[in-house]
């Protein structure tokens, strides 16, 4: 290649077609390859696809690549030590994550779109009205301390344990003014029997029918 | 004749083929609805909102969003995650943003690791002020300066950030700006789950 | 009746001796054509340049939201492909056709009024990009409104050619013709497919990214690497004698075209998939080396024996450079889609190096080469500067060499530094700048050339045409356009 660009002159008298005969000279080493490569295919496509089942994500065969088994365990072990006891903490962790997008890390929420929990008669109020909703979820006209808010919350039982929820609920219920008793883990159990089997979220006029 | 209809069907088919097996199979097989109590936290309001602000300004050209298993990377110990992604960690996302390539670090679970919503304020304005000599290009348009009306706003930038401010003014994060970070925050792939097994 | 590319001349060429036969009819579009391709070229490297320009003063220009680097980056890469690729792409299929045509085209009107639109949706596409509509990040990257225009537009661009094709039934024996009409046949297939999906949301989760990929690959091993291949077998075809078939050749095709289609979940090593679509990937991509393999074995034979039988010429050199480009890139993403490479690899520069050098060292090259010999036809006079051409050649290559060669140290260096798990990242990327930084230089020297070589074409069209070379070489069949 680099000998054809350095050297412009043509490389030798035009010749006339040589016809089809040197062109199908296929050199030995190219069936060679071609077994190689067949073999390595085939041995991918049997022995490294986890048997064709879609629910084998992970291999540790050589070809996926060797890992140590030591390492993972002591992740796992030091993981239950950073989980604190402390359902205000928990609580607080969980509503950074999960809520305060929306209702901001200030619980004021945002006027208009994404009501307050401060000082909201929804949060302080009955405990199986809160639970309803963060189960299943709210839709529809919403008036708050005066403001009007039309919004969707989705519902979080699949996405949140009953210790979670039930701490968010603690921590919700006590923070930025609010003075709340604590949940139980065990009461939001209850709460999610008695409403978690409902599809989709409760509209804003059944809020009167939810709770004692 | 009868060849052209074969060689062009054999064209069709190949196509088919492929496309069943790329798009089809696992739209059906990669789809499992989360079950149980901890599956990912639906993305809705604000955090679906920045979700698009965060393709608008193609973020995933640069930053990836999946970990891979700990024997086909570092990424598990580099502490950019506590296990591989799986299929149900995009559950709700209609585009998920794996991305292509890593010029900057993976955000799989960047609201695990900072959960403070300044830093990321900060970081969007000024990287350099976080990560100097860093080629993350500030996104200062996504930032307004506004009057500031009494006190100082809580969401307001350090006024150190930008020498030229005028007295009165601060740097106030545009919606988008909000939206983007809450969405940033919201990303912590890591609660325990499981492959699910047939 | 066709006489392509037997010209003589010396390697930068003063004119085309023998020229090719094409009617008017077929000129004038793909001339159109071309020149939107050079054009949306020159568009996306000034993108490409002013996201290098990014990377060493990352503020630049960074007041405006629709300059900034993640758009200008996908704006850039998809202008390139659709721009620059398809528009020169398609007009080398009109002349595919059109040279062996015994009638004038008289849809070439339609052809240029569909050509004008479908350069409207890439600029409307190119518009949405940059204040953010940006539904993924690929060459899928286009809204879904601007999906549907490029697969009308395309429609009815190619239903003649594809038609045309078909009747004539001579791609069961031409190699170049059986490669354009993969390519033909699966863009409107695979981009209606994607607007639907794109449109009504039906795809969702991580099977998004899995349809993106297939795309993706669809796009570079089903459209631009056919065409690609259909002008180097065109060249190497040439006469009609060498046109019987070639096992090789024809083993190459088939493999290339069925591992094409299954080979994207390389990509998805390590992303949430189960292992068999991933493995049917890499195995996929793997066979692709052996497809390219035997297409370089026929290509390279035959090749050898047309660049002996003729004078070296531009066409020869850039055909040859991108057909040894062609070969390293698909070789080498085969290998790196191993395992126990890609785990290294993996995200990092090394894999867009290879792509690099796929879409520019391999398609922009022999597009290149193929656009050069059009347009000298088209001129009927010579040259007027063989400096510029002699310029754009070189630095075309040198541009192409060093921007591979430094993405790929820079990529190495990275996925090296990465699996350090002590190193922290801001690190990494501060020992993988110069290497980014010298890439950005490489950008620039390519648009350099890309600019002498414009400014060469505006010089030529700007010219008063020689009207003997006309009467005397142009084989009229038909007056009117």
């Amino acid at each position: 290649m680099r000998e054809n660009e350095k050297n412009p002159q043509p490389t030798g008298i035009p010749q006339p077609p040589l016809g089809e005969e040197s062109n199908r000279k296929i050199p030995s080493w190219f069936w060679l390859l071609s077994f190689i490569i067949l073999s390595v295919v085939v041995y991918i496509l049997v022995f490294e696809t986890g048997g064709w089942r879609s629910s084998v994500f992970d291999a540790t065969s050589l070809f996926w690549g060797y890992m140590p088994k030591e390492k993972p365990k002591e992740k796992v072990l030091q993981k239950p030590q950073a989980v604190a006891a402390d359902p205000m903490a928990i609580g607080q962790e969980q509503y950074q994550a999960m809520c305060a997008a929306c209702h901001q890390p200030s619980g004021m929420g945002m006027a208009g779109q994404y009501p307050p929990l401060a000082n909201s008669e929804y949060v302080i109020g009955s405990k199986a009205r809160l639970a309803a909703i963060l189960l299943n979820g709210l839709s529809g006209e919403l008036k708050i301390n005066g403001q009007n808010y039309n919004g969707v919350m989705p519902g979080w039982k699949t996405a949140l344990n009953d210790e979670k929820l039930a701490a968010i609920m603690t921590f919700i219920r006590n923070s930025w003014g609010n003075h709340g008793d604590k949940v139980e883990a065990s009461e939001v159990k209850q709460f999610r029997e008695k409403y978690g089997k409902k599809e989709g979220a409760w509209k804003t006029t059944e809020l009167s029918t939810l709770g004692e | 004749m009868i060849a052209r209809i074969v060689w062009v069907l054999g064209i069709f088919l190949c196509f088919l083929f492929g496309w069943f097996v790329y798009v089809i199979i696992p739209s059906q097989v990669l789809d499992p609805s989360p079950e149980g109590e901890e599956t990912p936290p639906p993305n809705f309001g604000l955090v679906e909102v920045g979700q698009q602000v965060y393709g608008a300004n193609g973020c995933s050209g640069c930053h990836t969003q999946l970990v891979r298993p700990a024997n086909m990377g570092s990424d598990i110990a580099r502490g950019w995650g506590n296990r591989r992604t799986l299929p149900v960690d995009y559950y709700h996302e209609t585009n998920p943003f794996l991305g292509i390539v890593r010029i900057g670090p993976d955000l799989s679970n960047i609201g695990k690791r900072k959960k403070d919503s300044s830093w990321f304020y900060i970081l969007l304005y000024e990287p350099n002020q976080i990560f100097p000599g860093t080629i993350m290009p500030p996104y200062k348009y996504l930032f307004r300066k506004v009057r500031a009306e009494g006190k100082r706003n809580p969401q307001a930038l350090p006024p150190e950030l930008d020498r030229t401010l005028p007295n009165g003014m601060q740097i106030m994060p545009s919606p988008e700006a909000v939206a983007l970070v809450a969405y940033l925050l919201s990303l912590d792939r890591s609660y325990p789950t499981q492959p699910k097994k047939q | 009746m066709s006489n392509p590319m037997v010209e003589s001349q010396e390697w930068i060429g003063s004119g085309v001796s023998r020229p090719v036969s094409l009617d008017r009819s077929f000129f004038i579009p793909v001339i159109f054509m071309l020149v939107a391709a050079f054009f949306w070229l020159l568009v996306s490297m000034g993108f490409a340049l002013l996201g290098a320009g990014k990377i060493v003063i990352p503020s630049l220009l960074g007041s405006w939201g629709w300059l900034t680097f993640g758009r200008i980056g996908l704006a850039s890469f998809l202008v390139f492909s659709y721009g620059w690729g398809m528009n020169g792409g398609l007009a080398y299929a009109l002349y595919l056709i059109g040279k062996n045509a015994q009638e004038p085209f008289r849809g070439s009107g339609y052809f240029l009024c569909s050509a004008l639109f479908w350069n409207l949706s890439i600029f409307i596409g190119m518009m949405a990009v940059l204040i953010g509509e940006i539904p993924s990040l690929s060459w899928a990257g286009w809204p879904d409104f601007v999906l549907f225009l490029l697969l009308l537009n395309y429609s009815l661009m190619n239903y003649w050619i594809v038609k045309k094709l078909l009747v004539s039934g001579s791609f069961l024996r031409s190699l170049s013709h059986s490669y354009l009409l993969i390519a033909l046949l699966w863009f409107p297939w695979a981009i209606g497919s994607l607007f639907i999906f794109f449109h009504w949301l039906v795809i969702r989760g991580v099977s998004f990214a899995s349809m993106e990929w297939w795309f993706n690959e669809g796009f570079l091993h089903l459209w631009l690497a056919p065409v690609g291949l259909s002008m180097l077998y065109d060249y190497v075809e040439g006469r009609n004698g060498q046109r019987s078939s070639s096992f090789l050749g024809w083993l190459g095709l088939i493999l290339f075209f069925l591992c094409s289609n299954f080979a994207s979940a390389s990509h998805l090593i390590g992303a949430p998939f189960p292992l068999w679509i991933v493995g049917l990937g890499i195995a996929a991509r793997i066979l692709l080396i052996l497809g390219a393999v035997a297409i370089g074995i026929d290509l390279l034979q035959r090749l050898k024996k047309r660049i002996q039988a003729n004078k070296q010429n531009i066409f020869s050199r850039y055909f040859l450079i991108a057909f040894y480009c062609f070969l390293i890139a698909i070789v080498g993403d085969g290998c790196i889609a191993m395992p126990f490479v890609s785990r290294l690899v993996h995200f990092s520069f090394v894999e867009i190096a290879f792509l690099v050098l796929f879409i520019y060292g391999f398609y922009s090259f022999v597009l290149m080469g193929m656009a050069h010999y059009l347009y000298s036809n088209f001129f009927r006079k010579p040259w007027l500067s063989e400096t510029f051409l002699k310029i754009t050649f070189w630095t075309n290559m040198y541009g192409i060499s060093f921007l591979f060669v430094f993405l790929f140290l820079g990529g190495i260096v990275q996925s090296v530094e990465l699996e350090n798990a002590e190193l922290p990242f801001s690190q990494v990327v501060e020992s993988v700048l110069p290497y980014l930084r010298g890439a950005g230089m490489s950008a620039t020297l390519i648009l350099f050339s890309q600019l002498t070589y414009c400014f060469l074409l505006l010089l030529m069209f700007l010219m008063p045409v020689e009207k003997e070379g006309i009467e005397k070489n142009e084989k009229n069949l038909s007056r009117s356009i």
